[in-house]
């Protein structure tokens, strides 16, 4: 089922064939003409933010796009198109806002898009529980505002918030900036409600509910199983207070132990990320600069403090330069920790100093709160600005795994070590738990032409991904799998894909379903 | 139906060359005694390739009860499904930590009827979440494979798998190792008791209590005079133990009278069932003694002499997971035989 990603020259896509008319004429008759086979909209949908799509974007060129965008309404309109697609043996891939950084959206197998972001409703708000229904198409930028109204968030707060949709977190289990304290999607889960590849609603409710489908078997599926419609979440309430504070270490071990005893001495901190040498460096030329505080926009801060010096450094790391770079990197030892704390005022007061006091017997060097504020005011703007490193003939991705705590260090520096040669990387340690984290390893790399481009930013890949592996790491925390990393989903699962294969046959017999994904 | 013992002695060889484990006889079944996961995993394809014969053949998981030393950095421990969850805990303890707050009935279970069982190796984490204490999971797949989930706090590799397994009573495989997530043990525990009207107090006390961003762990109540008598545990830190005292008082002085009302445990519990909050104030005004474990937003761990109304028994066979996805899966097991 699976194949490479085939590309076309975007200006010169084929002309839709009479099958596709056919399935527009069979498709608009259940969405009331809400369907469409233009170029330009085939074109939009072809890709997502995975960055090797934005590399060939430049180059002029497109992965394979879908034949025909539909955009329901409804659950019923899903129902039907999925029978229709069922029975024209034809592939259905789900759309949310294509920020999604694995190209889990791409249509390897051509076929129906299908963007659920019409449907966008909040079916039912529960202040008592609480919990919200929602519709999967929501943008969460939107759910947010509303939940807001009311005192309430799903704590889920990414920092692709105005740009992805609640369907797209459960699709690829993402995690919030604040998954520390509040949980990843998975966390919030009341249930879900699928429209599976045979066309049956299957509603997957946690326990003590009847039923053998769990959401779980749902979450991270990717559309390969069925469409989720809808999620019933549960919520926190708007928090009343926050602190913020940032230690700086001498070291990522010594960042790192005081990281692991904040989360010991049971302080429940919202950020508690730990950013090592050159991310402190890029951290720190993003809020110090003085030129940033005086325009006081947040995006030209982020331009100026954190783009540009992105930019410069893309170019610079040209070529052989990478190499030299991360040594000349190995020089920096200084390590920033953010903490931001939130919820009642007694609890964040007391956690802070708590917090304080276990920094300080760590070795940590108190720089006040300016630094965590200002990762508060420029959370959400990273998303919408990584272009210009494109444009500039660089790539820039991000690469997330997790490991349990004694591996950390190991994860840090094999990944650092297998990417050193093809581009400036940096790493920063998040989504901290009892047991271990995420790292979130940036890579910043240049080449001379676009085709080497494209070459070096493979064997980074591959690089990266057998040094996590061989640490003992994941492939992934919360970007998904898509294309970019299915060859590490296989590996990792082993005998395990039996099992895939199984929910595949049961929920997706007709094999419609985002096809060539998850190895099913 | 009797064997014969040549008939015995013949199959026992055969299974033995095929497996490549240690093997005894006795009480007319061949046990196969593999000591690695994935000798369990070939026992059990050999196991499977037996037809009729496969009756007389059990793949004994007596190697698989060992309980190692916790990694303190992760607050992990590895232990074989056949560890007695007890046991479990008092290692842990040993390193100031817990695997969380079980009910009673729970911490008599193995590891591997903890997981596999309804309890589906849940507990109650800071925040009042539901998560699963199994960071990782070592299974002998019905198909004869090995699958052994990665050990890492979270993940977003597809779908979640481990779900075939948790709750699910071996269905898709059989759970050999597992490592298990452990807590800091809080500093301090503080039971607090109060006289309440209604069992909807009782509830809303604690729906507070658990918003509060306290941490409730147990909580017993039974009937007094025309009131209820509650008695609520919470877990804490020292740093934060003044605030949480003084908001659970607050809590405590709205809903009803915080006073001494003497002993509010009722003995051991005969059952233990996972309760909808919907269905709790139900459950305190008609059961006798209550005890309330594994409070979390989801649900909750009830404990009582008696069936509990709406309760759904965690000892009752959990749901089996369709015919279909099963037979996939043993005609892949085939597919390896």
């Amino acid at each position: 089922m699976s194949r490479p990603v085939h590309r076309l020259p975007a200006r010169a896509l084929p002309a839709s064939t009479p099958e596709a008319r056919a399935l527009l004429r069979d498709a608009s008759r259940i969405v009331d003409g809400r369907a469409s086979i233009e170029p330009t909209d085939r074109l939009a949908y072809a890709r997502d933010l995975w960055p090797k799509g934005l590399i060939w974007a430049r180059s002029g060129q497109t992965p394979s796009p879908p034949e025909l965008i539909v955009w329901p309404e409804s659950l019923e309109e899903v129902r039907e198109l999925t029978l229709l697609a069922a029975r024209l043996g034809v592939p259905l891939v789900p759309f949310g806002a294509g920020s999604g950084l694995c190209g889990g959206t791409v249509a390897l197998h051509g076929g129906i898009v299908l963007d659920l972001k019409r449907m966008s409703r909040v079916v039912a708000l529960d202040p008592d529980a609480p919990e919200v229904e929602c519709e999967a198409g929501i943008l969460g930028e939107r759910l947010e505002r509303e939940l807001g109204r009311k005192g309430l968030s799903t704590g889920h707060l990414p920092s692709s918030l105005g740009c992805s949709t609640v369907g797209g977190w459960l699709a690829t289990r993402g995690a919030g900036q604040c998954s520390g304290r509040y949980g990843k999607i998975e966390d919030m889960v009341a249930s879900l409600t699928v429209v599976d590849g045979r066309g049956e609603i299957v509603v997957a409710a946690r326990r003590p509910r009847p039923g053998w489908e769990t959401p779980g078997l749902f979450l991270g599926s990717e559309g390969t199983l069925g469409t989720i419609c809808r999620a019933r979440l549960h919520l926190v309430s708007v928090p009343e207070a926050r602190a913020f504070q940032a230690f700086a270490f001498s070291g990522v071990r010594a960042g790192l132990d005081a990281l692991r005893a904040i989360l010991r001495a049971g302080l429940r901190p919202a950020l508690a990320r730990l950013y090592d040498p050159v991310d402190s460096q890029l951290f720190a030329r993003g809020y110090e600069s003085g030129a940033v505080h005086k325009r006081g926009l947040l995006r030209d801060r982020f331009d100026e403090g954190v783009m540009l010096p992105l930019e410069r450094l893309a170019s610079r790391a040209a070529a052989a330069a990478a190499f030299g770079l991360n040594r000349a990197a190995d020089l920096l030892r200084e390590c920033l920790l953010l903490l931001v704390f939130e919820g009642d005022s007694a609890l964040v007061e007391l956690e802070a100093e708590e917090a304080a006091r276990v920094c300080a017997a760590a070795g940590g060097e108190d720089r006040g709160a300016e630094p965590a504020q200002t990762w508060l005011q420029n959370r959400y703007a990273e998303p919408f600005r990584q272009s210009r490193i494109f444009d500039a003939g660089a790539f820039l991705d991000r690469l997330e795994v997790a490991g349990t705590w004694e591996r950390a260090v190991e994860i840090y520096e094999r990944v650092r070590d297998a990417v050193s040669p093809f581009a400036l990387v940096g790493c920063r340690f998040d989504h901290a738990r009892v047991e271990g984290c995420a790292l979130e390893f940036t890579f910043v790399g240049s080449a001379g032409s676009l085709e080497q481009v494209e070459r070096r930013y493979d064997d980074l890949w591959r690089s990266a991904l057998a040094a996590a592996r061989a640490a003992g790491a994941t492939f992934s925390h919360h970007h998904g799998v898509g294309v970019a990393r299915l060859n590490a989903f296989k590996s990792q699962v082993g005998d395990g894909l039996v099992l895939m294969r199984a929910l595949k046959a049961t929920f997706d017999p007709a094999g419609i379903m985002n096809p060539g994904k998850l190895g099913a | 139906m009797a064997v014969a013992a040549h008939d015995l002695t013949q199959l026992e060889e055969r299974v033995r060359k095929a497996a490549g484990v240690p093997t005894r006889t006795g009480d007319g079944v061949v046990e196969l005694l593999p000591g690695s996961l994935r000798e369990v995993a070939r026992a059990q394809a050999v196991k499977g390739m037996l037809g009729q014969d496969a009756e007389r053949v059990v793949v004994s998981l007596v190697a698989f009860d060992r309980i190692e030393a916790p990694d303190p950095a992760a607050c992990t421990i590895r232990v074989g499904a056949g560890a007695n969850l007890g046991e479990v805990e008092a290692t842990l303890q040993g390193w100031a930590l817990t695997l969380g707050w079980l009910s009673p009935k729970a911490r008599s279970l193995t590891v591997r009827d903890w997981l596999e069982g309804r309890h589906a190796g849940l507990r109650a984490v800071p925040g009042n979440r539901l998560e699963s204490a199994a960071l990782s999971l070592g299974v002998a797949l019905r198909s004869g494979g090995l699958f052994v989930t990665p050990a890492a706090p979270r993940s977003s590799g597809g779908p979640m798998l481990e779900t075939l397994f948790l709750g699910r009573g071996g269905q898709a495989g059989t759970l050999v190792e597992a490592q298990l997530r452990a807590l800091p043990r809080p500093e301090l525990e503080e039971t607090f008791h109060a006289l309440v009207e209604r069992p909807e107090d009782v509830v809303l006390l604690l729906r507070g209590v658990a918003a509060s961003d306290v941490r409730p762990v147990e909580v017993h109540t039974r009937r007094k005079g025309r009131g209820f008598a509650v008695a609520i545990t919470v877990a804490t830190y020292a740093f934060r133990a003044r605030r949480d005292r003084a908001l659970v008082e607050g809590l405590l002085k709205g809903r009803g009278e915080p006073r001494a009302v003497g002993q509010v445990g009722g003995g051991a519990p005969e059952f233990e069932g996972e309760l909808g909050w919907d269905r709790l104030a139900g459950a305190i005004g008609s059961a006798g003694p209550l005890g309330i474990y594994r409070i979390a937003r989801e649900s909750v761990v009830v404990a009582a002499r008696a069936p509990v109304k709406g309760a759904v028994a965690l000892d009752s066979p959990p749901e089996p997971l369709p015919a279909p996805l099963l037979g996939i899966l043993d005609g892949a097991g085939q597919e390896v035989a």
